[in-house]
């Protein structure tokens, strides 16, 4: 690692931006949490299934039995709140970020990407000096101290990598040359005053396909250049405010329009307050090489990590092998149907299983479309078969599904024995390729 | 101003209403929308007759079953049973509406009306007890020892029955009870609906506005169509897979059949059948429409695969032998056949249409990406 590099990093920068993010970020999430609370989801989505979709790793994940998840989205909020007031800033961001990584490892069907960047912020808070200003640790220890460079870099780094990722899954010919989901998605807005006629129509889903990737591209080059950032922080308020209008996406618009203040000179909460300005030394702050070799390892990790989909078969919007912790965001309608066939030797016999019966909507309607959820439900039927004293369990799921109004498909090979089919991150042969034929208005 | 910068303006305006001239030509022409007045069309023209049939072909069924235990002999009990029979035709055209008054607190109507398979044991309780059987013990009853199922049972379920029937004045008692008791709660899901007065139906045609249950315009017309999904799958899970033991059980269980002692078990399935078909198609009548309608406005056009898979699972219905009940012993094969066809309607609806309409089957949620 070049010492030019550490030595430039090290720079010393105003604290306040840092601060700023720091405090609307813990504001945002400690809403979030009681929104979350509010609306009955904990008990919806974490204590009413009877079955929860583990991740690979993580099936020790549980919720907390009896009040035990409340307890532990009142803890959240807590922390948030605690972060947000800048108490402990380290410690807070880590607590927060581990009890909201937890909740959400709980089940898949629960995967969101911003609940993925809610918790790879709060790791990276918990590692940067977001309490050195405006914050109850600057006032105990009794002066405010800068932070470095660095610290701005690896929140930019980390934001950088959500848009342009999030840009180059829309390089897709669904995406600009059909303008497909948003034209389906769109007419769900013709009911909207002015608008919403325009918006139905396909020559506006085309626009605004072309307007979201060159947006998603373009907005973190003109974030850094100082000429263009009030431009694009006046489109980024334009583009997730309208998104969040038209979209059930909850808080995500917000994060990330938190997130892009990052971009703006540090001292910009200060000049917003009408607050002096603090005199930073010249020389650099303490900043150890194996901080900034972590830092950009981290950065490295994240830009690659979107990518791996690329070493699996198939399209990735249809087999969604590579598909989570990658930014393909707002990218794919599709919709699917699953039932399973499980039989068993001994005794002899063949059942018929929808899984609506033991799912909740949400669980079932994720599961449906998605290959790796589809083979966890069949493991849980040759478990349950399994645990009924049956030998011999076989499961076949009838899987169909369809991807931006193409005719249905098979998803799912209903040949293959998916109580055979491993677990893994291995490409899986049991998932059908995507006909290309041309979407059809049938 | 110089005289350059005054040009620079000028240019630049002039550029600007280029873009916004050229930006009016192409302007797309406008999609209506027309969800509210399909919302509308659905209560207004397929589930509120529906259900104002049903209440008046239950009142047919109390003075039928009243006539009978009149006068009991045969060709009373065959206008009893015929009335049955025939208020079980909007009940169960109406399937798809089964959510709302139907099946949620404080009314939650559905069990009270039909609660199946029927249980005879519970039947036969409340004939053994010594307690009277008067409206107030009927309206006291839990839903496997009322509703139509068990009047079906008091009907169908002897051989003699119009004798059974005279054998004991508690027959006739529970009889007559339970059919002014069915009255009252079609009576009472009608007016549920009804906009003038329970209103139920606003929470659908003013879903977005002042309706509670769905939020959105796009949340109702969700729910319809998982609703018709959904119909397709019960029928498949429950009324033929449940009797054939294809989904539970693992041998044939006859008395799981809906409707077993009258033998409308499939007469039951094909009046569901068409509850769904109305919804799509939309009820025949002037002003009326149906999904397909919508979706051909937006260039998507099902109406062929649907008829078709219509008609395939139809086909798959008629080939099973009557009654169910038998046929899950004596051809099964027949049985999950349709179970089969079914399934094509089922994945045309729940993947194909819901894609089109970028409707979420269900009525939960979280939020998305």
């Amino acid at each position: 690692m070049g010492h030019a590099l550490v030595r430039r990093l090290a720079a010393p920068r105003d604290a306040a931006g840092l601060a700023a993010f720091r405090i609307l970020f813990g504001l945002l999430m400690l809403g979030a949490t009681v929104r979350f609370w509010a609306k009955g989801w904990i008990d919806e989505l974490y204590l009413a299934p009877g079955f929860h979709f583990t991740w690979a790793g993580f099936d020790w994940v549980r919720p907390w039995p009896g009040v035990g998840m409340y307890v532990h989205q009142g803890a959240m909020a807590l922390a948030a709140a605690s972060l947000a007031v800048g108490y402990r800033s380290r410690l807070s961001a880590a607590v927060f970020g581990l009890l909201f990584t937890y909740a959400e490892l709980i089940d898949k069907a629960l995967y969101l990407n911003h609940y993925y960047l809610v918790s790879l912020l709060a790791a990276l808070l918990a590692l940067l000096p977001s309490g050195a200003a405006w914050s109850l640790d600057a006032r105990r220890r009794g002066h405010e101290r800068a932070v470095p460079l660095g610290a701005y870099g690896l929140l930019r780094g980390q934001v950088a990598v959500v848009y342009v990722h999030a840009g180059l899954a829309k390089l897709d010919a669904d995406w600009l040359l059909r303008g497909e989901p948003l034209h389906t998605w769109l007419q769900a807005q013709a009911h909207l005053p002015l608008v919403g006629p325009l918006l139905a129509t396909g020559t506006a889903a085309l626009a605004l396909s072309w307007a979201g990737a060159l947006y998603d591209l373009g907005v973190v080059p003109l974030l850094l250049w100082r000429r263009t950032r009030a431009l694009a922080f006046a489109a980024a308020v334009v583009f997730h405010v309208t998104v969040w209008l038209l979209f059930p996406i909850g808080v995500f618009s917000w994060v990330m329009l938190v997130s892009t203040t990052l971009f703006f000179d540090p001292g910009w909460p200060r000049r917003l307050l009408r607050r002096p300005a603090p005199v930073l030394a010249r020389s650099p702050l303490a900043l150890r090489r194996a901080a900034v070799v972590a830092g950009c390892a981290w950065l490295a990790l994240q830009a690659a990590l979107p990518l791996r989909h690329l070493a699996f078969p198939g399209r990735v919007n249809w087999t969604e092998q590579g598909f989570r912790f990658a930014w393909r965001v707002m990218l794919v309608e599709k919709t699917g149907s699953v039932e399973y066939e499980v039989t068993t030797r001994s005794p002899p016999g063949r059942r018929l299983v929808f899984p609506r019966d033991e799912l909740t909507p949400l669980q079932h309607k994720v599961m449906s479309t998605q290959p790796d959820m589809i083979l966890d439900y069949a493991h849980h039927l040759a478990e349950q078969a399994r645990a009924g004293g049956a030998t011999g369990i076989e499961v076949r799921a009838r899987a169909t599904a369809s991807l931006h109004g193409r005719p249905s498909q098979p998803l799912i090979d209903p040949a293959v024995d998916l109580a055979a089919e491993p677990r893994g991150l291995s490409p899986a042969r049991f998932i059908v390729p995507l006909r290309e034929a041309q979407p059809s208005s049938e | 101003m110089s005289p350059r910068g005054l040009r620079r303006r000028w240019a630049r305006w002039l550029l600007v209403g280029l873009v916004a001239s050229l930006a009016a030509a192409c302007a797309p022409s406008e999609i209506a929308d027309q969800r509210r007045e399909l919302l509308a069309s659905w209560g207004e023209d397929i589930l509120l007759p529906l259900y104002a049939e049903l209440e008046a072909r239950t009142e047919t069924l109390d003075l039928a079953a009243e006539a009978l235990c009149a006068a009991p002999d045969a060709a009373a009990l065959e206008a009893a049973r015929d009335a049955w029979w025939s208020a079980r035709a909007p009940l169960k055209q109406a399937e798809v509406f089964a959510f709302g008054p139907y099946s949620d607190e404080p009314l939650r109507l559905g069990p009270k009306i039909d609660f199946w398979p029927v249980r005879p044991g519970s039947v036969d309780e409340v004939l053994a007890s010594e307690a009277p059987i008067d409206d107030a013990r009927v309206a006291s009853l839990g839903a496997a020892q009322s509703g139509m199922p068990v009047i079906e049972l008091l009907l169908y379920g002897h051989d003699d029955g119009a004798a059974w029937l005279a054998a004991d004045p508690r027959r006739c008692a529970y009889l007559t009870g339970l059919t002014a008791d069915l009255h009252d709660h079609a009576a009472a899901l009608r007016e549920a609906w009804a906009p003038d007065e329970g209103a139920w139906l606003d929470e659908l045609t003013e879903a977005g506005r002042t309706s509670a249950t769905f939020s959105t315009l796009q949340l109702a017309l969700s729910a319809m169509v998982g609703r018709m999904a959904f119909t397709v799958e019960a029928i498949r899970s429950d009324k033929l897979g449940r009797p054939l033991g294809l989904t539970s059980g693992g041998v044939p269980q006859p008395d799981k059949a809906e409707s077993q002692s009258s033998g409308r078990s499939l007469e039951d399935i094909r009046d569901a059948l068409r509850g769904v078909e109305l919804l799509y198609l939309g009820a025949d009548a002037e002003g009326a429409s149906g999904l397909d309608a919508y979706l051909e406005a937006r260039g998507r056009h099902f109406a062929f695969r649907m008829t078709t898979a219509l008609a395939k699972a139809r086909a798959a219905l008629d080939a099973i032998p009557a009654p169910l009940t038998q046929a899950v012993q004596t051809d099964p094969a027949a049985v999950e056949a349709a179970i089969d066809a079914l399934g094509e309607l089922q994945r045309l609806i729940e993947v194909d249409i819901a894609n089109a309409l970028s409707v979420t089957v269900g009525f939960s949620g979280n939020d998305g990406d």
